[in-house]
């Protein structure tokens, strides 16, 4: 291993080989933005354990093995069958796949069910039909709130990233079904490192709820950090609901960013059952006042899994309020970290927030690692915080068995609970129920 | 019914029973009286199968079983049931689910198929009205909010619908007003009357009790021990004299 360590890592080689993502006239912007990140990645470098931000999980992994970028002619071996095999039923009709960081769907089935005025499209395609108003709105908002400086994930992310799924929801529109979006892992090369980029402008008025669910086709390990940019106007209420479901040797960090107006409402909800180590980390904006931010999360774990939910959430603005509840039931040897900032800025005067996170360990090998942190400048604002850690609650489980239920599905029905709390956040009824059968699913492995 | 014979229990080391006997035949019901501390509660955990409390000797016999090899679980198929001194709170779990879990789980050990929802609804509307419970609670979690009285009266509620052969309760009437009391006794008596072979075995601080249940033997209770039986009009003079006349009468 000391041999291949001192090797050049493979993202560096790498990048040579990353193919122009739109036509030769057009690739010199691409090539721009790509370029400036692949330099801002290799100046911060892999966060090492001494790196506070990344104390509890460790991905020198990602140095040490080698990893090659996904050829987008892979995409045309997954037939749709195999894309499709993921897809949990009754979630949307607005479903669509990306296959290693590619658009794989055919787009204008999924547009004629849209609203009219909704745009779904890829930024490839965008330039390829030199689409100046959607292009307009690429660069107005691509990389602003994900930016690349001192950010590792979203330099990462952007130096190789293959195309953009852009949604554009103009103002008042209301998507009422969710787009749900599976980014698979084919596995088809040894090793991929997958990219995939989402931003999303909603505008005044408007609601979109989208669904972000990852998955791998097989268990050959490989590795995703993905990037979503959310911008949310006034008024507007969009939810955002991520699904961590690949086999047990994928590496996965996720980037969710978002800034929203006034009066604005925004829910993240992130849900992990797969993965080796996975990282969610959400990064909300509160920038408009009376604006409200969600913060949810539902972890559960067991072997040898990591999970760490990192997030920062900014009041910038007065009477906001946030609500950040995350749970975690880990079995076997995982991992499970939670480290949670809150920056209630100068400003940000009447803002009410409150975050608490709770974990349970179910094996004595099992260990979490949680980091709340208030970062408060302004001095009337109620902040709250909470987390514990702990076993399952001997009592409650004889109360429950002294009425003739069984130890197991006394567990079992104490932690559906546990998480109940907060899968009963997820407001759209098939996903819901989807995750809440994970949960139980999961337990009884 | 059951058979108690030389009962000893301690916890974290502590010795609570001291070699305790008590029989309860079928379609008895026993009151056991005490000070706290005396072990009276211990005695019903005990019974339960808390893990907690260790028996260090004795023999407990449950119709013809040894009743300290079975899981809480197995107790409670069997038909003993014990009404907590304290009522858990179970967030995020809903009664109704619950109790049909419960009674499903007795029901399979009997070999019984489970019931159907819809039958099952009305069994527990049912079971609702006989200790005026109100049934909105029904849709809630496990006594999350609950008064102590709304818990209390969950626990017979409960008892109620699973039909046990042995009750016991843990100091069932603490903290109720009079109201409660009456409430929680006259569903009681209506388990007793619904079986005659149904036996009950009341722990109570309080004489106050047993002038709504009333019991066929009394029994005192001091330092883990009993040390009186009789009839129920043993409760009339514990009232009278106090416990202190039992403890002088225990030290001479």
């Amino acid at each position: 291993m000391t041999q291949q360590e001192s090797e050049t890592p493979w993202y560096e080689s790498s990048f040579e080989l990353l193919e122009t993502l739109v036509g030769d006239d057009q690739s010199a912007e691409i090539e721009a933005i790509r370029t400036k990140a692949h330099q801002d990645f290799l100046k911060i470098g892999l966060p090492k354990s001494k790196t506070e931000d990344w104390k509890y999980t460790d991905i020198r992994e990602l140095r040490t093995r080698q990893f090659s970028l996904a050829d987008k002619g892979v995409v045309s071996q997954v037939d749709d069958a195999a894309r499709k095999s993921k897809t949990i039923a009754d979630i949307s009709e607005l479903s669509l796949q990306t296959v290693d960081g590619f658009v794989a769907n055919n787009l204008d089935a999924l547009r004629a069910l849209l609203p009219k005025g909704v745009i779904l499209s890829t930024l490839r395609e965008a330039f390829a039909n030199r689409d100046s108003g959607l292009l307009e709105l690429y660069r107005e908002h691509f990389g602003q709130i994900a930016t690349t400086e001192n950010d590792f994930v979203v330099a990462f992310n952007t130096s190789f990233f293959q195309d953009v799924l852009i949604v554009h929801v103009p103002a008042g529109a209301q998507v009422e079904q969710p787009l749900y979006i599976q980014h698979i892992a084919s596995g088809l090369q040894q090793s991929t490192a997958t990219f995939p980029r989402i931003l999303c402008v909603v505008e005044a008025g408007a609601k979109l709820a989208l669904v972000e669910h990852f998955a791998t086709l097989t268990s050959e390990g490989g590795f995703t950090a993905s990037v979503t940019e959310l911008v949310v106007g006034d008024n507007a209420e969009v939810s955002h609901y991520q699904l961590g479901l690949e086999s047990d040797d994928h590496i996965r960090i996720s980037r969710l960013a978002s800034k929203q107006g006034r009066d604005a409402r925004v829910r993240f909800h992130s849900s992990t059952f797969g993965g080796q180590l996975v990282r969610n980390e959400v990064c909300p904006t509160l920038t408009g006042v009376n604006g409200f931010t969600g913060l949810y999360g539902i972890s559960v774990l067991s072997g040898n899994q990591h999970v760490d939910n990192h997030t920062v959430l900014d009041h910038s603005v007065p009477h906001c309020e946030s609500d950040e509840r995350y749970k975690g039931i880990y079995d076997g040897k995982s991992e499970g970290v939670f480290c949670g900032t809150i920056i209630v800025r100068e400003d940000a005067q009447k803002t009410n927030a409150i975050q608490n996170n709770a974990a349970v360990l179910l094996s004595d090998r099992a260990t979490v690692n949680t980091k709340p942190q208030l970062k408060i400048w302004a001095d009337d604002v109620k902040c709250t915080h909470g987390a514990t850690v702990g076993q399952l609650d001997q009592v409650q489980l004889f109360y429950l068995r002294s009425r003739g239920i069984g130890e197991k599905d006394a567990r079992n029905l104490l932690l559906r609970a546990f998480a109940g709390e907060v899968t009963q956040e997820i407001e759209l009824d098939a996903l819901r129920s989807a995750i809440e059968q994970m949960v139980v699913d999961k337990l009884s492995l | 019914m059951l058979n108690i014979k030389d009962l000893k229990a301690e916890i974290d080391g502590k010795k609570i029973l001291k070699g305790l006997n008590l029989e309860i035949k079928p379609g008895e019901t026993h009151a056991i009286m005490g000070v706290n501390g005396s072990g009276k509660s211990t005695l019903a955990n005990v019974l339960g199968g808390r893990e907690e409390y260790e028996v260090t000797g004795g023999s407990v016999e449950f119709l013809g079983q040894n009743l300290l090899d079975l899981d809480p679980e197995e107790r409670a198929r069997e038909g003993l049931f014990l009404a907590f001194q304290y009522p858990v709170e179970l967030p995020g779990v809903l009664i109704s689910y619950f109790l049909r879990t419960a009674y499903n789980a007795i029901r399979e050990h009997r070999g019984e198929a489970p019931m159907p929802v819809r039958e099952f609804s009305k069994l527990i509307q049912e079971k609702a009205k006989l200790l005026e419970l109100n049934p909105e609670l029904l849709q809630r979690s496990v006594n999350e909010g609950f008064s102590g009285g709304e818990k209390k009266r969950n626990e017979i509620f409960q008892m109620a619908l699973l039909e046990p052969k042995l009750c016991i309760l843990d100091e069932t009437d603490s903290g109720l007003d009079i109201d409660a009391l009456q409430v929680v006794s006259s569903g009681v008596n209506t388990l007793r009357e619904q079986d005659p072979e149904r036996s009950f075995l009341v722990i109570t601080h309080y004489q106050r009790l047993l002038n709504y249940i009333v019991p066929d033997y009394v029994h005192v209770m001091i330092d883990g021990r009993i040390v009186k039986s009789g009839g129920k009009e043993l409760a009339l003079e514990l009232e009278e004299k106090g416990y202190s006349s039992f403890q002088q009468s225990l030290a001479s």
